[in-house]
Parts: C-alpha cells; structure tokens; sequence
C-alpha cells in the first residue's frame, strides 16, 4: 500500500473506465439549488478535475501547438480542406471520440472528460466550431437516439472521422421557433423513404458535412429527426460572410426530392423536438465551457499585454483603472467556470454506475441531462455574456491595437459575439430557465410552492434571520429569498398567464441565474479555503456576491414593478431592500489585489 | 499492431491509457505492481511496456532493473510514466534501463508518438 493519504473518492465506472473525483456528489433534483442549501464538498469544481482529465486537458493542448495553430492561419483564411484535415488528425488520439462507447470505436470517457477538452478547444471559435461541431450537436443525436443499428452504421465513422456530421435545424423562416420548420418529409410512393423538400440555413460546417440530422415535418405536421448523408443529395449553399468564426464552415442546405431511407429516421416521428432540446441541453453546456477557455486566453493576452505596454512611464498593468478591468475579467470567469463545472458535477451526480452496456443507457444518460435543463440555460446565458464582457475590456485594455486584425483580440471580439445567438439564443435561454422551473414545480418535481410560501411567510413576519451578520452567506441566503419571492410575486400576478410575460419572466431568470452564480463562488472559494489553499478566490467571492446582489436587487425592482403597486408595492419594496442590504467590501482593494496575482501569473 | 504491457497500479491511469492504446489499434495487458508486471513481461513478451515508476511493492526503477536483467526480456523498449520531474529522477528511470519517460499527467500525444516510433522501427 502506498504511504500516501488519498481522500475517500467516489468513482465513476464507465463501463469499466474509472475516473475518479474526490468527494461525494449528492444525486440532487434539477433547479433545487433554490430550496436547498449545499456544502462546499457537495458541490464539483474546476479543482476536483482528476490525474486523468487533466492529462486529456494536456493532451488536447498538445494537440493545439502543435496542429490546430501551425494551420490557424490557413484555417481562418477558409483554405479548402484545411480545417477538416487538422480534425482528421484528432481522430487517432481519440478527441473526436471521447464520448462515444468503446463497441462503436470511441473512448468512452466521462463528461468530465468531454468538457473539459471542450474548454481547452475552446481557444479559437473557428477550429472549436468544426471540433465541438461535430463531436458535440453532430454526434450526440446518432449516440443519443439512434437504434442499435443506426449507431453500428454511423458512430464508428464519426468516430474515426470518416464521417464529418452537422445538425440542421434552423430555417430561414424557423430560428427561434422551431417548430415552425417548413422543412417536410414525405412518404414515397414505395413506402421505403421519405423524401425531403426543403432549406436550412446557419448550418455549422454545412459546406464540408457527410452526415446531417435534419429537422422535417412528415406530412407537413409531424416534427421528425432524420439521418441525412450528403450523399443522398443533399446540396450546400455557398460560405456566409460572418461577423466572426471566419474559419468555420456555415452554409445553407437544400433538399430537393432527397430520397432518405425509412431506416434513417432518429427517434420516433413527430418526437424530433425530444432531440433538438435534448442535445441542445449538452451543447449549452458545452458552449459555457469553451466560452471559459477563450475567455482565459483573452485574460491571459491582456495581462502579458497589461505588462508590456507603457503609458506615462509605466506598464498600464500598474494602473488602477486597468487592475480594475483585469480583476473584473478573472472574477467573471472564475464565476462562470464554478457554474459550469458545478453542473458537470450535478448531472455526473445521476450517472453513477452509468454503462453504454445497460440497455437503457442513452435515457439514463438523457434524463441526467434533462433534469438540469434550466442550469444548461444557465450556463449558457452567464458563459456567454460572461466571455463578450471579457473581449469587450480585452479590446479596451488593448487600446487601438484591440481594434486591429494583427492581435487576436480583436478577433475574439468578433467571434464571441455569436455565442448569444446560437445554441438558442439567451433571450430564448432565459425564458427556458424560468420555464422549466416552474413547470418542474408544477409537475412536482420541485418543492418550489411550498418553498415560496415559507419564504413569503418568513418576510412578512418581521425582520427575522436578515438581520444577522453581513457575511457572504448571508448574501446567498437572502438571494434565494429574493428569487422564491419574485417567483411567487409573479406567479400570483399572472397565474398561467406568467409566460406572455416576457420581461418579468428574463428578469426571474437573471435573479436565478445570479443566485445560482454566488452560491457555486461561494461554496468553491470555501472548498479552497478547507483545502488550505491559499487562492485569489479568497479576493473574488466577497466582491463577486456584492456585484451580483446589486444585479439582483434591480432584477427584482423591476419584476415588483410589474407585480405589485401601492401599499403592496412599497411592503414589497421594503423587504427587498432588507434582504438586498450589504456592507461594502473594499472592491478596490480586493481587485487590485486580484490583479497583482494574475500579472505575476499572467493567467487566472 | 502491438502487444503492450501496462504497469500500473491507479486504475484510472491504467483504464485511460489503455483506451488509448485501444483505440490506436494495439492490444493491451496489464499488471498492477513491480512484481508481477516483471512476471508479466517475462510470460507475454510484449513488443513495448508502459511502466508506471512509483509502484507499491516492488517500484518501477527495479521492475525495470530486473526486466532488463533478464535476457528473454532486455530487448523490449521501456517508456516510464512518472509524476517525478527532476533530472535526477529522469536519469534514475533511464539508468534503470527505460528508453524514454512520460510525466503525469500523460500527454497522449506524446506518449503515443513515443510508442509509434518504437513499435515502428
């Protein structure tokens, strides 16, 4: 037996793959982060990654020096084949197959492990756009809900890369919504395919794709998931002129009469919408995660930047204003990768035991996914808006040289643009996260009334726990107050009709999203501080849960605005401010602090 | 396509690095400490051994020592995988008889190259 300590660990069996975390992760329900408190161990973090994920993370950064940035240029330049042939050869190391079983010639590895190459992808969008393309929203509708057959067909090519896959969903008429595809599907006459007629548009690597899941009505009405070889004549548009992601592949595609096998319908017909949410859930958690890896790179470029240029004599590095933005940047970002990671950590909480072998792997693993399609929402809306406030101050901080296309910077401000867009836009995100609570709620999923009435009941009742000291859980806990009474403010406003109330209900969402922000910062920054490690999460908890609380504070202004007047109004108003009420930190000697570490780092 | 031996006693590492290993096309055995991934190599005589260097029992410098020692085994390339980083210890695995190392966390990449280029010379 080896001398050495280990804490006790829970281990995830992958078919006999066995990555390790330390800790316990509870299995908890979806959106109960609102009713529940948590201990920091019960909470998964960036720090809880295992010898095994970071060596796929080294590996994977190998990877990029070594062959995606040798090419970035001809990449970006849209060089015919160029893009493709650098993720061929990802294929033999395994990074197009991370999640696949390996029976279909994948690695089988643990979410963990397909997130975090993810985020290490995630430094160029136009390479992570053919990359997670394919391995995520390409793959993921075959592994999730193809029959055993059609996985055999296919999985294998994905795998080896014989096959480039996209999905086709949006329309020039059906972005947002969907379900208003025109896109149809028709019985042919021999009853042996379907033929589609029809256009889809903003496809990702659309002009270089093999294998396309296409959305299409049968008959005009039945919203159908379809496997579609380019080879059955499938015809692509030419390259759209994008703000950004100039290196990956984005084209419309036409069907006219393209004959498809019966057998290669995905799922059950009329069901396609069952896989467009579902392997969207993954993808948003996937776009939090690399929107986190770019993010740190345009950290990392604006400190070395911050270091080097001089302005009266000084690094700017060594001005306020500037420690300031960088400060902000890392506390953004750190706030960002404790959601996403905490939620890997939440939906591994549901797959322990987990094996492609069981034969209802792909609803066990669904399921996991499904339960937490709010926090996916989450994830996505922070880490996006997260990574366009980065290369925003990233540009700033470069000053007139952030404006030219000589510092990647600029470029980065330009691709991350698109994250608010696609994998549904935020507005859409935001009204999902809302959405699903309360119909979790409604279901009976989550205890969220009866949560509500106690929280309304306890406020109404006098000052009462607020009033003890000002610390950080505190914040936390008043948060979640303030989230379950704007929930059930509106709930009581509108009733069923809440939904048409699209303002009141994004704003709901922000709350959400915050609480759900401050306490992973929260509850991280404590993880590290048992650990007896001394980190810059020390700095950024305090000043994060205070800005947070401020956001939330005009969040909930607005929605009681919206919800009650009068008497009503000002009650409400009061117990706002007493559960919103903080002691101010020293945000700007905290942040220069930050700063100071991460100019010494150079990185978060 | 090779015939590998793994040494290593996480099971983690040693399920990783075996789908790796898996997936470029090699076939793969394994032992769990110095001792028996000696007796290991010596009854399957693999074309390359993995070999973890801070193993219980018997560690990976005298597993190394040992299947060098042995005529039926000294001809086999030995890649060390090793979390120890000082030059010393590089020279400690390489005076042992290993022909090249890996630290951990493993970057695959590297270590994959490093295999190709023994199976394939």
């Amino acid at each position: 037996m080896s001398g050495f300590f280990k804490p006790p660990r829970r281990i995830h069996v992958y078919n006999q793959i066995v990555l390790t975390t330390s800790g316990i992760l509870p299995k908890i329900k979806g959106g109960a982060f609102l009713i529940e408190d948590r201990a920091p161990d019960e909470i998964f973090t960036a720090e809880d990654l295992t010898e095994q994920h970071l060596a796929i993370a080294r590996t994977v950064d190998e990877f990029w020096a070594k062959e995606v940035e040798p090419n970035l240029p001809a990449i970006l330049d849209q060089t015919p084949g160029a893009a493709l042939a650098v993720l061929k050869r990802a294929a033999p190391l395994g990074l197009t197959a991370i999640s696949i079983p390996e029976k279909f010639g994948g690695m089988e590895l643990d979410l963990a492990s397909e997130v975090i190459a993810t985020e290490h992808l995630g430094r160029d969008g136009s390479y992570a756009g053919w990359h997670s393309g394919h391995t995520g929203i390409g793959t993921l509708p075959v592994l999730y809900f193809g029959t055993e057959e059609q996985k055999q067909r296919y999985l294998p090519k994905l795998a080896n890369m014989e096959m480039l896959a996209a999905y086709a969903l949006t329309e020039p008429q059906a972005g947002s919504d969907a379900l208003a595809a025109r896109t149809r599907a028709d019985l042919a006459p021999d009853g042996k395919a379907y033929l589609l007629n029809g256009q889809k548009m903003w496809i990702t690597s659309g002009g270089a794709a093999d294998l396309f899941t296409v959305f299409a009505k049968v008959g005009g009405e039945k919203f159908t998931a379809f496997l579609v070889e380019r080879s059955f004549g499938v015809q692509s548009g030419t390259e759209e002129q994008k703000m950004g992601l100039k290196g990956s592949s984005t084209t419309a595609l036409y069907f006219d009469n393209v004959r498809v096998p019966v057998e290669n319908v995905l799922g059950e017909i009329g069901r396609g919408h069952i896989i467009a949410l579902n392997v969207l859930n993954i993808g948003r958690l996937k776009l939090a995660a690399a929107a986190v890896g770019k993010a740190k790179v345009v950290l990392a470029a604006s400190l070395k930047y911050a270091k080097e240029r001089k302005a009266f004599g000084s690094a700017i590095g060594e001005f306020g204003a500037i420690q300031h933005k960088l400060a902000e940047m890392a506390i953004r970002i750190f706030a960002a990768e404790s959601i996403a990671w905490r939620l890997v950590g939440q939906i591994e909480g549901h797959l322990e035991n987990f094996s492609w072998d069981q034969p209802d792997a792909s609803q066990t693993m669904l399921k996991a996914v499904e339960e937490f399609a709010a926090e996916c929402s989450m994830v996505k809306v922070f880490g996006s808006e997260m990574l366009d406030y980065v290369v925003d101050e990233g540009v700033q901080i470069h000053g007139g040289y952030g404006y030219h296309h000589d510092y990647a910077v600029e470029r980065a401000y330009r691709d991350a643009r698109i994250n608010r867009i696609f994998e549904g836009t935020n507005e859409i995100n935001r009204l999902v996260i809302a959405g699903m609570l309360l119909k979790r709620a409604a279901r009976g999923q989550l205890p969220l009334i009866p949560a509500v009435q106690k929280v309304m009941a306890e406020v109404l009742s006098g000052p009462g726990s607020t009033d003890g000291p000002d610390d950080d859980s505190r914040l936390v806990s008043s948060a979640k107050k303030i989230a379950l009474l704007m929930i059930g403010l509106a709930y009581q406003r509108y009733q069923d009709a809440l939904e048409k109330q699209q303002e009141v209900v994004m704003h709901i969402a922000d709350i959400v999203t915050e609480t759900f922000a401050m306490e992973s910062v929260l509850l991280r920054s404590r993880k590290l501080a048992a650990r007896g490690k001394e980190t810059i999460a020390r700095d950024i908890c305090p000043v994060f849960l205070r800005d947070a609380m401020a956001r939330v504070e005009i969040s909930a202004r607005h929605v009681l605005g919206a919800c009650s007047e009068g008497d009503a109004l000002r009650t409400n108003m009061t117990i706002l401010r007493r559960l919103a009420r903080y002691e101010p930190a020293d945000d700007v000697m905290l942040c220069r602090k930050i700063a100071g570490r991460l100019l010494a780092r150079e990185r978060l | 396509m090779a015939v590998i031996l793994v040494v290593e006693d996480d099971e983690a590492n040693q399920e990783l690095v075996t789908r790796f290993l898996r997936r470029a096309g090699h076939r793969v055995f394994h032992a769990t400490d110095g001792m028996s991934g000696v007796r290991a190599a010596l009854e399957g005589i693999p074309d390359l051994i993995v070999m973890d260097l801070g193993l219980p029992g018997m560690d990976g410098w005298e597993a190394a020592r040992r299947i060098r020692s042995n005529p039926a085994t000294a001809h086999i390339p030995i890649i060390a995988l090793t979390a120890h980083t000082l030059s010393e210890d590089v020279q400690k695995a390489r005076q042992a008889g290993c022909d090249a190392y890996e630290t951990k966390p493993v970057v695959y990449q590297r270590l994959m190259q490093k295999i190709e280029g023994f199976v394939n010379s």
